[in-house]
């Protein structure tokens, strides 16, 4: 096979292994290729077989593996962003009890607050996005569309004030749990916390509808449920800090 | 020796290979070899993201140039860099002397 052809073709193969990787690909490969013809032109001169020399050369540059370790490894960006991704994550799984007590008691303040939280968690996702994975953007955009095709489904012939806040809370709430699922698998969130927001939710859900049912008002509970939620947040944050590491292993 | 020992030192080491000249990717893998003499051996390609962290970072500068008759990014050492790399030899100095007075002054074993 040619030497071109080689060369090409571990670049080719690079190319796919790094895609996704926050890092500038053109400059990168060119970079190797450069080496690559370098350390060939050297193993000739020394007297190699060509072909020999263009393996021993994309042997020296190491697996492809090693390189998508050392390219993570040395994203430093990449890991202030996962440390930022990792806080707005926490937002977004506050906005969840939120979102549900907003459209139980019917109240726009705290549905407001749980999507402003829920949007902070969508920045937060998009960074990551941005810098690193294409899953996480995904799940989020197919489940703002599901989710509000669903919520709209779900409240159609309710009166307009019940649109207005269950729609965008059912739409917060549903993105954020696909959403917050993503993170977790991901290792970015720490699973104690979330088992304690849905037991929260769990927990909140019960006490508003028994409230509304019994026709009282609700909101002041919701909002202590959001202020217990941050809070063992918070506690949990710090106890189960070493638990946590960033989306890349290969960067702990 | 190990890749894992040689990444702990490897700022360091791409920085003082720099120091000297102007070098591209492949001549700093070189040097590295030579210098070292075959002992400090990474896999090359691991060498880059490195490289541009380190200009991230402020502590190297790059162009590309043409090296040879071929199109080359070539790394230099910024003034930041000399700083940088000036305490990271003090406090290998440091390092190395602490360990050496912890090692003792007892022979090597030769290598079986």
């Amino acid at each position: 096979m040619a030497r071109t052809e080689l060369i090409a073709r571990y670049l080719a193969a690079v190319e796919q292994r790094l895609a996704g990787e926050p890092l500038d690909r053109d400059r990168m490969l060119a970079e190797l290729a450069g080496h690559l013809d370098d350390a060939i032109d050297q193993r000739v001169a020394a007297g190699m077989a060509e072909d020999e020399a263009v393996r021993a050369a994309v042997a020296g540059l190491g697996t492809h593996d090693e390189l998508l370790a050392a390219v993570r490894a040395n994203d430093d960006e990449g890991r202030r962003i996962m440390a930022f991704t990792r806080w707005t994550g926490v937002a977004g799984l506050v906005a969840v009890p939120l979102a549900v007590a907003g459209t139980v008691a019917w109240n726009w303040y705290v549905a407001m607050l749980a999507l402003a939280l829920a949007a902070a968690a969508i920045v937060g996702i998009l960074a990551a996005h941005w810098r690193s994975s294409r899953r996480f953007v995904a799940a989020a955009l197919g489940v703002c569309v599901a989710g509000n095709l669903a919520a709209a489904t779900a409240t159609v012939g309710q009166d307009s004030a019940l649109r207005a806040v269950g729609v965008p809370a059912l739409l917060t709430l549903t993105a954020l749990l696909i959403v917050g699922y993503a993170m977790l698998r991901a290792g970015v969130l720490p699973t104690a916390a979330v088992a304690l927001v849905l037991v929260g939710v769990t927990i909140l859900l019960g006490v508003n509808t028994a409230l509304y049912v019994a026709d009282r008002e609700p909101p002041l509970l919701a909002g202590l449920g959001g202020i217990l939620a941050v809070t063992g947040w918070v506690w949990l944050n710090g106890a189960l800090a070493s638990r946590r590491r960033d989306l890349h292993p290969a960067a702990a | 020796m190990q890749a894992d020992t040689v990444r702990g030192h490897l700022d360091t080491l791409l920085l003082a290979v720099v120091e000297d000249a102007p070098t591209h990717g492949y001549g700093i893998s070189e040097e590295l070899r030579r210098r070292s003499d075959e002992a400090l051996a990474l896999p090359e390609g691991t060498l880059y993201p490195a490289l541009h962290r380190l200009e991230r970072q402020g502590l190297l500068a790059s162009d590309w140039e043409t090296v040879a008759g071929r199109r080359r990014r070539v790394y230099r050492l910024t003034r930041k860099g000399q700083r940088a790399l000036g305490v990271k030899r003090r406090e290998w100095q440091e390092f190395v002397t602490a360990v050496q007075s912890v090692l003792g002054g007892r022979a090597w074993p030769e290598p079986s």
